[in-house]
């Protein structure tokens, strides 16, 4: 999962700021992304997340920053790297009177050496759909026609903003399937999403934006590793606790709090805080009479950063 | 060479888009041609010079419509489904885009006047003794001219509903106090708005170069006003226009 530290920056971005009137989108924002790397954007609605990839795929230009992508300046070289990115936008049409593949074919005249329109639908699974015209596709299928269209040039990095979002969930699954399939081509994947569990799965690196401002970028594994009560313990007691005698209790022992019938109680770590727990709660005449021990989740992290002004 | 063949392949898909629109068509082809056949056969009392009159009238209106809603109209809905955004992620120029919607306004809105033409003669027994080249200027210019106003609209305009309806009422008045109307029938002050539409002095010409066989130097006045109009059009369109949506 984890990318070769060698391998060369392909996308680096130095102090990004972007303003709509007052409202700061992107604020100071720095990161680089490697060749080949999963790299995703995780943050919630105006965040700046759509913003940020915006001004990547040369559709907006920063207030300030720079942004550089194979070792060119997006805002004075956009044409060079255009040649070089595939890009999926969050919320595209075609021309609903044409059909896949004459949408297909207008790409493919854009650049010097495109993909085929067969290629193209083969990759996607909508050969049958080839004489269809965009109005008479789903949906679903005009979000895997405009995923296949982002590769008509054979890009380096592709820029997916929100791929999967309002989709049903066997598209969902059958997109997912395809990005995966283009991270073991070894392709450079930059994206933007909701579902974090997805995220988590797929992603060497991930960066979580709040309110434009960069909160964490790392891999996921860190992420959560790095959270110092990184580990929570579910149980029951037979009697109830009384107390301030747990969290007292060992080191190792963080916030305690009760939800759903249970006890939680963060740890920093696990197999001794649960020894330490059981024999504390003996010493004091009780008993445990259920136990679940698991390791936070990104979406854990991702709501505590994600959580103030 | 690669823009040049980039270029004519968007017009052909373009072109693909307008024909198996029904709106374009209706407004391309059905309205000028029903128009043309209802004002002849009510007032032209089998007159050809009256018919050939009416001619010129219904072409200017049919050069109006198609560029209007064909610029305006289009272009709006084309940036409300985010089509030029995706178009600004690629190499294309913007230029490209630009030339592809006049390339194929021009020859939309000419099949449309030959088809009036058609009809004309055909049905209405209409002699056409004009200057082929002043009118082939004349309705160049007239598209051009109503092609940028149609861009001003489309630079105001922010969602497709709002391009319709902005450009109904532009077409609708123009059509009625400048297309239609004979100046003598109007009152005073419709003859002095008139006056300040560029739909007036296309008309004039277009009577001129198709109607007298005029050359462009006799009616030179009424070119000049309608270039300056599409000069101001252009200049506010260079200024307001935007191919992507405001957020």
């Amino acid at each position: 999962m984890n990318i070769n530290e060698t391998e060369p920056t392909v996308i680096k971005v130095e102090k990004l700021v972007k303003s709509y009137k007052d409202l700061v989108a992107v604020n100071q924002v720095s990161f680089t992304v490697k060749k080949g790397e999963v790299f995703t954007l995780l943050g919630l609605n105006g965040a700046g997340k759509t913003t940020t990839i915006e001004i990547l795929e040369g559709i907006k230009k920063p207030d300030s920053g720079y942004v550089e992508i194979f070792g060119f300046d997006i805002t004075r070289q956009p044409k060079k790297v255009k040649e070089k990115i595939g890009v999926q936008l969050q919320d595209t049409d075609f021309y609903r009177e044409l059909k896949v593949k004459e949408i297909c074919q207008q790409f493919a005249n854009f650049y010097t050496d495109p993909m085929s329109p067969g290629e193209l639908l083969k990759w996607v699974d909508m050969e049958d759909k080839r004489d269809a015209l965009i109005r008479e596709l789903s949906g679903g299928q005009r979000r895997k026609l405009a995923l296949a269209l982002a590769l008509v040039n054979r890009p380096e990095i592709i820029f997916l903003d929100e791929p999967t979002s309002g989709v049903d969930v066997k598209i969902r699954h059958s997109l997912w399937e395809m990005i995966c399939d283009l991270k073991k081509r070894g392709m450079t994947v930059f994206l933007t999403t909701h579902y974090l569990e997805e995220a988590e799965s797929i992603s060497d690196r991930v960066a979580i934006l709040h309110k434009g401002n960069m909160m964490a970028i790392d891999t996921p594994q860190h992420l959560i590793q790095d959270k110092s009560w990184s580990i929570n313990i579910k149980f029951k007691t037979l009697n109830p606790l009384a107390p301030g005698i747990i969290t007292a209790g060992s080191p190792r022992f963080g916030n305690l709090k009760s939800a759903g019938g249970f006890y939680i109680l963060e740890v920093n770590e696990m197999e001794q805080a649960v020894i330490d727990l059981i024999n504390l709660v003996k010493e004091n005449k009780n008993q445990i009479t259920e136990l679940h021990a698991e390791q936070n989740s990104l979406e854990d992290i991702f709501i505590e950063l994600t959580k103030g002004d | 060479m690669k823009n040049l063949s980039i270029l004519l392949h968007e017009t052909k898909l373009m072109l693909k888009v307008f024909i198996r629109d029904r709106q374009s068509f209706f407004w391309a082809y059905v309205f000028p041609a029903g128009l043309l056949i209802l004002f002849t056969s009510l007032f032209s009392q089998n007159n050809a010079a009256i018919a050939g009159g009416m001619l010129v009238s219904i072409i200017g209106i049919a050069v109006m419509a198609g560029s209007l809603f064909g610029i305006g109209v289009a272009i709006v809905t084309a940036r409300e489904a985010g089509i030029y955004k995706r178009y600004k992620t690629t190499p294309l120029s913007s230029w490209i885009i630009f030339a592809s919607h006049m390339l194929t306004r021009t020859i939309t809105i000419f099949s449309s006047i030959i088809l009036l033409i058609l009809i004309s003669v055909i049905g209405y027994g209409v002699q056409l003794q004009g200057n082929i080249v002043s009118s082939l200027l004349v309705i160049i210019i007239g598209i051009f001219t109503f092609c940028a106003l149609g861009f001003v609209i489309a630079s105001f305009a922010k969602t497709m509903g709002a391009a319709l309806g902005i450009t109904n009422v532009v077409f609708m008045f123009m059509m009625f106090i400048g297309g239609i109307m004979p100046p003598n029938m109007m009152p005073k002050f419709l003859m002095k708005l008139a006056m300040f539409m560029p739909i007036t002095y296309f008309r004039i010409a277009l009577q001129g170069a198709m109607l007298d066989g005029a050359s462009i130097f006799v009616f030179w006045k009424d070119i000049l006003i309608m270039l300056g109009f599409m000069v101001i059009f252009a200049a506010v369109s260079i200024k307001w226009f935007h191919w992507e949506r405001t957020s």
